[in-house]
């Protein structure tokens, strides 16, 4: 336990200490090429103070971070509850497979950034878009995940549960589905990461609010200090979106091995 | 032989499987027959056809000609009367230890605290009393084919369809999970069809041994045994059967 403990310090010392070194080099980098094109961290962080505080195109930086996750929570719900079933019945289903496959395989090189222009025209240009770009990229990747865990379910766990009398159902459901999880998981992550990537796409196409509006309004703008702090701030809301995914995945299947 | 006794038995069974380099004949007409209670052994070399006739008595794979009768009927599928004891265990990764053991029983939709009942009970005689709520991941082999064991037993099935369960063990292991298989066998008599390919095993557990040539699978050879259980691995009846059967197996390999 002592040791575990020594270990875990050591690591904070050391994201600590990369961490300094990181904002060194950001300073020397800023003096050397000048504060106009790479403001120094003071300037971004007496910026950010001002940005937190004061209002960006009428609203709150609160409120374009609200607006940026609304959107991105709602096309990821719709994605999971349309993909993981999808995913599920063409893991499962070998009629399903055969014809819903071709299709996907079709459809999923498309990246999500291609479907903006088409979203505009067919949904306009309020939340509609924004949201169909979300949902286009999370999507592809819940399907993709759940069906590549159908597939690899060890058949092994599958002959077993048949020698105990399991019907088709109960192999489905007490045996694949979960065999699939942790693979299903993965995609959970991914696509959370897809979908905040995919919103600030939408959101630098016509958006009047929104962290990617806000990086956008610093270039219109001419403000460096002002694009840096939206994008330290996309890098942290990404970060807390896959911490919270991350905790959910231990909560939800406590028998998967911690690889250190 | 009376025909009463017999609990199931193999009716010329013959399976072939195609592949890329062409058909081969894994079971050729293969008949057996498996007394009620009976610890029967299945000796064989490796790729001979053992497992796949195992999987014809559990009804996991279909004959391609012949068939496999239990209680005087015809075996279609898989079914709770036949419980296996896989060589790579086969637990759920994602179930303890007592839902594992338990798992059959939840299949069957029994409430769940006469299924934890049960399932304790098996837990306990195959000693991993203090284990149930770990997962197979934190278990040793010995002990993930433990679980496998006690799972079937839970099931109660009447058929115990053992195929080379302490293979993947090392050596110290496998002694003492052959010896505890014993014990609890003696404890809970059930029909077993336990396949191998150690001598040793098969004269150890078995009341009988039938031996397997190489492929295609026909059977060779029966042994009968039957001196008392435990039988001791030093024993000069021991290491004149074990000296008679590996003969017969140099000749079959």
């Amino acid at each position: 336990m002592a040791n575990a403990a020594a270990a875990n310090l050591k690591e904070k010392i050391g994201a600590v200490f990369s961490f300094v070194i990181f904002l060194a080099l950001w300073q020397v980098a800023s003096m050397a090429v000048g504060s106009e094109a790479l403001p120094s961290p003071a300037d971004v962080v007496a910026k950010a103070q001002e940005m937190y505080t004061s209002q960006i195109g009428g609203k709150s930086m609160w409120m374009h971070i609200y607006y940026s996750l609304r959107r991105v929570v709602g096309a990821y719900l719709l994605a999971a509850v349309t993909g993981i079933p999808l995913g599920i019945a063409m893991g499962w289903n070998v009629k399903f497979r055969k014809i819903a496959n071709p299709i996907f395989e079709l459809l999923r090189p498309i990246p999500p950034i291609a479907w903006i222009p088409i979203a505009i025209l067919w949904l306009g240009i309020g939340e509609g878009p924004k949201i169909f770009i979300c949902y286009v990229g999370a999507f592809v990747i819940f399907v993709m995940n759940t069906y590549t865990g159908m597939r690899y379910t060890d058949h092994l766990l599958i002959d077993a549960a048949r020698t105990f009398g399991a019907t088709r159902r109960q192999q489905l459901f007490n045996v694949a589905i979960p065999a699939s999880l942790p693979s299903i998981f993965a995609g959970v992550q991914n696509a959370m990461s897809m979908a905040w990537m995919c919103v600030l796409a939408a959101e630098l196409v016509g958006a009047r609010e929104g962290v990617g509006f806000i990086i956008i309004q610093g270039m219109d703008l001419n403000n460096s200090p002002m694009i840096i702090v939206g994008m330290i701030t996309i890098g942290l809301i990404g970060l807390f979106l896959a911490v919270s995914l991350r905790y959910l995945e231990k909560l939800l299947c406590p028998w998967r091995r911690e690889l250190q | 032989m009376s025909t009463s006794n017999v609990k199931i038995a193999a009716k010329g069974i013959s399976k072939s499987f195609t592949t890329e380099n062409g058909t081969i004949q894994v079971l050729d007409n293969v008949s057996l027959e498996v007394k009620t209670n009976e610890f029967l052994v299945i000796l064989g070399p490796g790729q001979c056809g053992k497992t796949i006739l195992l999987n014809c008595l559990a009804g996991i794979l279909p004959p391609d000609s012949g068939e496999v009768i239990l209680n005087g009927k015809k075996v279609t599928e898989p079914g709770p009367d036949r419980g296996v004891v896989f060589q790579q265990y086969a637990l759920f990764p994602w179930k303890t230890v007592r839902d594992n053991v338990a798992f059959g029983l939840a299949i069957r939709h029994m409430p769940v605290k006469e299924r934890y009942e049960i399932a304790q009970k098996y837990i306990d005689l195959v000693g991993l009393t203090g284990f149930e709520k770990s997962y197979p991941h934190q278990l040793s082999g010995g002990m993930k084919q433990r679980v496998s064991i006690a799972r079937s037993y839970a099931n109660n099935p009447e058929v115990l369809l053992m195929d080379e369960p302490f293979s993947a063990l090392d050596a110290q292991t496998r002694y003492s999970m052959e010896k505890e298989l014993l014990s609890i066998w003696e404890q809970e008599k059930r029909t077993v069809v336990f396949i191998t390919n150690n001598v040793e095993e098969a004269i150890y557990l078995g009341d009988r041994i039938v031996l397997m040539t190489k492929l295609p699978g026909t059977i060779k050879m029966e042994f009968p045994l039957t001196s008392p259980k435990p039988r001791n691995y030093t024993d000069a009846s021991f290491l004149e059967m074990r000296l008679a059967i590996s003969e017969e197996t140099e000749l079959a390999l």
